[in-house]
């Protein structure tokens, strides 16, 4: 009878533990999800208060290499969150395929305008630091400009001829993954790396007399393709 | 150090641009046939002795005196609608003229472009020649059966 009681008295004081257990986690549940409603209504107050500007020097160094296009991209991005920068980039280039080996002859002129966000990793080590890796997507544009193609018309019996293609104007949609990281080496001074994998939204566009190098894809006959950065950046504005 | 030389690597190895080259197409060419009727009118491959077939329009010899024939591919001359081949055996030429019709095909951005054709007609004038039918209208690298049956009387 004694066992009976203790029981029963371990029970009711069990029951009472666990329903004041709920009754404090239902408040700190509605205490939380107060606290959340609140601070997802704050808007970051330093939105669109930082920029930075870069220029690919590795697009440059890679246009003195080759004599089959030249081209230059840049590159704009301004902190929307802490962990989310909203980025634009745009740029031209020029390619050319000569030569007697070649079937298909033409040159070409091109420029483009992406647009995307990346978004950072990790959190600031100090107020002010920006160095950090990301991950983004970008959406890309470019118009091309081909001049008239000359092209192989194979014969073997009774000799090629040649094909005249008049010139023509296109523009392709590309998707893209990126990933890099930017550091900052002086004050306001950065340096970057982006790689990237992109593949044509209406690559059919370009199957015939695609062009060496297209303005923000790279090398056109890549699909999906992959292409690399290397920035130098200035920062400017309220970090 | 090890993980930057791979990435350089990578990098050096993404921005390659892998020159065009061309492995040179396969001939486009239109296959003869030969043939006549046996006792029991069937179709048979008959055999021209000493053999040439050439094309009149542009003098293009694609056999030369064969000592046995059943079969001939000649080639359609693009930016034509309409060739004349020889066949001459036994002495004596017997020519046949085909119409087409051409249309250009993009090979690759290394190699160019080529021409198909898709024949129209096909007729012929000699006294030895029953007649000539098409049996595969469209020339192109698909195809390897006879494009033309010439029959012989």
């Amino acid at each position: 009878m004694k066992l009976f009681i203790s029981n029963l008295f371990f029970l009711f004081i069990f029951s009472f533990s666990l329903f004041a257990q709920e009754r404090i986690d239902s408040t700190s549940v509605i205490q939380t999800d107060s606290v959340k409603a609140i601070a997802k209504k704050e808007v970051y107050e330093n939105r669109f208060k930082y920029y930075r500007v870069g220029l690919d020097v590795s697009k440059l160094v890679r246009s003195t290499l080759t004599d089959e296009y030249s081209t230059a991209e840049f590159l704009l991005e301004t902190i929307y969150k802490p962990k989310l920068h909203i980025v634009a980039e745009g740029g031209w280039a020029q390619s050319s395929k000569e030569g007697l080996a070649r079937n298909i002859k033409f040159s070409s002129s091109s420029f483009f305008l992406r647009a995307g966000f990346d978004k950072y990793f990790f959190g600031k080590l100090y107020k002010q630091d920006l160095d950090n890796a990301f991950v983004g997507l970008r959406l890309g544009s470019a118009f091309l400009n081909r001049q008239q193609a000359e092209a192989t018309l194979w014969d073997p019996f009774y000799g090629n001829q040649t094909l005249i293609f008049e010139p023509d104007q296109r523009i392709l949609h590309w998707i893209e993954l990126t990933a890099g990281f930017r550091m900052e080496v002086v004050k306001s001074i950065f340096l970057g790396w982006n790689i990237r994998g992109k593949t044509f939204l209406n690559g059919g566009k370009l199957k015939e007399r695609t062009p060496i190098y297209l303005s923000g894809y790279g090398i056109a006959e890549k699909q999906p393709g992959i292409d690399y950065n290397f920035y130098l950046l200035y920062g400017f504005g309220k970090r | 150090m090890r993980k930057t030389i791979l990435f350089l690597c990578f990098v050096l190895a993404a921005a390659c641009n892998k020159d065009e080259f061309c492995i040179q197409p396969q001939a486009v060419a239109m296959t003869m046939n030969f043939k006549t009727y046996d006792t029991s009118l069937n179709l048979v491959d008959t055999p021209l002795v000493e053999a040439t077939v050439f094309n009149l329009d542009t003098s293009y010899f694609f056999v030369d005196n064969a000592v046995s024939l059943t079969r001939a591919s000649v080639a359609l001359k693009q930016g034509q609608s309409a060739q004349t081949y020889v066949i001459r055996h036994s002495n004596e030429n017997d020519t046949v003229l085909i119409r087409y019709q051409t249309d250009t095909n993009f090979i690759s951005n290394g190699c160019g472009y080529q021409t198909f054709f898709t024949l129209e007609s096909a007729s012929s004038r000699s006294s030895r020649i029953d007649s000539v039918n098409i049996t595969s209208e469209r020339v192109d690298n698909s195809n390897t059966n006879p494009h033309l049956e010439i029959i012989y009387k």
